[in-house]
């Protein structure tokens, strides 16, 4: 940043453009991002650059190697799997941030409230956040997308209340940082109303780990979803998803040996990139400090 | 000295209504055992377009004082036992919350010892600027901004406009503490706190806001009440002090009287471990002990286990307030005592 000044004198930098820098200075978190911007397209441009459709069956070919007509091969019933593993993205990618959107919707203001006007409410919330915290996360994901019954819509809730906990904690903490912070009562003392310190005074203030932590939560979504379609209780068949993959390709594990490593590698990287991108985020997000 | 001489016609002019009267105040906050009282029986005005020091140790509720009048002491734990604060006529301590906030900011602002950590860094100085425009006038973003742009201008910060994008951390400390003085004056508030304003800094920067205040103050008539413990910045800006020990006003005078003649050993003291400028000194006298818990010393004089004139007086009973003139020290003995102040 310092850097940045010296060249342009007298220039302001926006604190914008001063993250782009930095991020944009960091080549994995550029890899990363860069990938999943990819993912996202494949995923949603299924429909228009998908060799085959994916629930087109072909009892001629089944199993087959990687060719040049199948360039991932096909699966136990001839479906093509590159064309599914297009459709599956699709899954994988609204499982992560609807599942992590709706629990930050519902964490957010919550873990605003608990940690800023703290009191009885804040207990409530805290004992909540406590008793669900007590379950190991995968087995309430698999208890509550039970109950409510199979489907990518119930395991995107499961696991939406799998990750409240988390998030409300880590917005609690920092608002209980940030509100004893000086430049919070100077906000009080020119008369700013309550509503909107928490709203715009403090929501700025804790974002930057918010963002980071919402990164990771995703790739522990994608893992999650993938899980749960692995068990059954995700999307249901003959629906493409990178779990339900998993588990049909593991039946022919000894036959057909490869298939199974297409959807692991693809979600492996992809949770590997939501990390590295997390990583990324927070070196660069970082509040800024006066270095001296 | 010839400034105090012409705030003191001022002050006769408005004596009769003061702007904030403080009377017989007291906050307490909860312990582990029950409530302590850490600011009781304080009372002392400001009039319009005066400088009014308190002055005092760490822990001699000052600061708590100052942040009683905003009413930003955090209830619980702490609450105010007793007294009244009267702002133009008007008891603070009777407003509800809504009410409040439109004085804060409004008719009383207040600037704080840090000025990095009493700016947000996530928003430019900009934003805030105009944040403290937009609690209390309706005007849009843009003629907050370009009043922001001026009050920037007002404080001497070079190149305001293109400044007011900056973040905190591109500001030095003194800028910082300009751009603060900046937020406080968004509403030409009628009083200004400033809790130890000028101690986070080092010292030419220190004179150079001092000045500006002085400054602003004239321009705006604008009363202010300086927290310090800084007896040679209390010299310089304040027209009239007063001095707290251990939760209450020990004394309080003019500043010139003060230093010239203390009657209370406490500011004596103070006096004496003050540095003098063109006084060969060797060894400055420090004030032996640490203030001791207001609990402890309830049935006496506060300063009677650190004073080196206590007598058996001192310990007999809680020594009240005692006014000669414009003058009120808090010490039994002061007819007989003959204290030595400052040439």
């Amino acid at each position: 940043m310092t850097t940045a000044t010296a060249i342009v004198p007298g220039l302001t930098m926006e604190r914008r453009s001063t993250f782009w820098l930095r991020f944009s200075r960091n080549r994995s978190g550029v890899i990363a991002a860069a990938y999943l911007v990819l993912l996202t397209a494949v995923a949603f441009g299924a429909p228009l650059i998908a060799p085959y459709d994916p629930l087109e069956q072909t009892l001629a070919a089944i199993n087959q190697q990687p060719s040049a007509a199948h360039w991932l091969g096909t699966d136990d019933i001839g479906r093509d799997i590159l064309s599914r593993m297009m459709y599956g993205a699709r899954v994988s990618l609204i499982a992560g941030v609807a599942s992590v959107g709706l629990s930050l919707l519902i964490a957010l203001p919550l873990g605003l409230v608990s940690g800023y006007v703290k009191g009885p409410l804040d207990t409530v919330i805290m004992r909540f956040a406590d008793a669900v915290q007590t379950l190991p996360a995968l087995v309430l994901a698999l208890t509550i997308s039970a109950v409510l019954g199979p489907g990518l819509r119930n395991a995107t809730i499961a696991l939406a209340v799998v990750f409240l906990p988390t998030f409300l904690r880590l917005i609690r903490g920092q608002v209980l940082a940030v509100r004893e912070e000086t430049y919070i009562e100077a906000s009080r003392s020119i008369g700013t109303p309550t509503f909107d310190i928490i709203r715009h005074r403090v929501l700025h203030n804790i974002a930057s780990p918010l963002i980071v932590q919402a990164a990771v939560t995703m790739g522990f979504a994608l893992l999650a979803e993938a899980a749960l379609s692995f068990l059954g209780l995700g999307v249901q068949p003959p629906s493409p998803s990178w779990g339900r993959m998993l588990s049909s390709s593991y039946t022919y594990v000894y036959t057909a040996g490869w298939q199974i490593f297409i959807p692991g590698v693809a979600i492996a990287l992809t949770v590997l990139a939501l990390n590295v991108l997390a990583d990324a985020l927070r070196d660069s997000l970082g509040r800024e400090i006066r270095t001296s | 000295m010839t400034t105090l001489i012409v705030n003191e016609e001022v002050m006769d002019e408005v004596r009769a209504d003061p702007l904030l009267s403080v009377e017989n105040f007291a906050v307490e906050f909860a312990t582990g055992h029950g409530w302590s009282r850490v600011v009781d029986d304080v009372s002392f005005s400001v009039r319009a377009g005066e400088t009014m020091g308190l002055v005092g140790e760490s822990g001699s509720g000052k600061s708590v004082t100052a942040m009683s009048i905003m009413r930003l002491i955090p209830t619980p734990p702490g609450r105010i036992a007793a007294g009244r604060i009267l702002f133009e006529g008007q008891d603070l301590l009777a407003l509800d919350e809504p009410q409040m906030r439109k004085v804060r900011g409004n008719h009383i602002a207040m600037i704080f010892q840090e000025p990095l950590t009493a700016l947000n860094p996530a928003f430019t100085i900009g934003d805030q600027l105009v944040e403290a425009i937009r609690a209390h006038r309706k005007v849009t973003r843009k003629q907050a901004g370009d009043r922001a742009a001026e009050l920037l201008d007002l404080v001497g910060i070079p190149g305001a406009r293109q400044r007011l994008r900056d973040y905190p951390h591109r500001f030095s400390g003194g800028m910082l503490q300009r751009a603060m003085i900046a937020g406080a004056l968004a509403c030409s508030p009628k009083l200004l706190i400033a809790d130890e304003p000028t101690t986070a800094l080092d010292v030419t920067v220190q004179a150079q806001i001092l000045t500006l205040l002085r400054g602003l103050q004239q321009e705006f008539n604008m009363a202010m009440l300086f927290i310090s413990h800084d007896l040679g910045v209390v010299a310089d800006i304040c027209d009239r002090v007063a001095v707290m020990y251990a939760g209450q006003i020990v004394e309080s005078a003019t500043v010139y009287e003060l230093f010239e003649r203390p009657l209370h050993p406490y500011t004596e003291g103070l006096l004496l471990a003050m540095p003098q400028h063109g006084k060969p000194t060797d060894r400055l006298v420090p004030i032996p002990g640490v203030v001791p818990e207001a609990a402890s010393v309830a049935d006496r004089c506060r300063f009677e286990t650190r004073c080196r004139y206590a007598a058996d007086e001192c310990r007999a009973a809680p020594v009240p307030l005692t006014s000669y003139g414009p003058r009120a020290t808090r010490c039994v003995r002061s007819k007989d005592l003959v204290l030595g102040g400052t040439s």
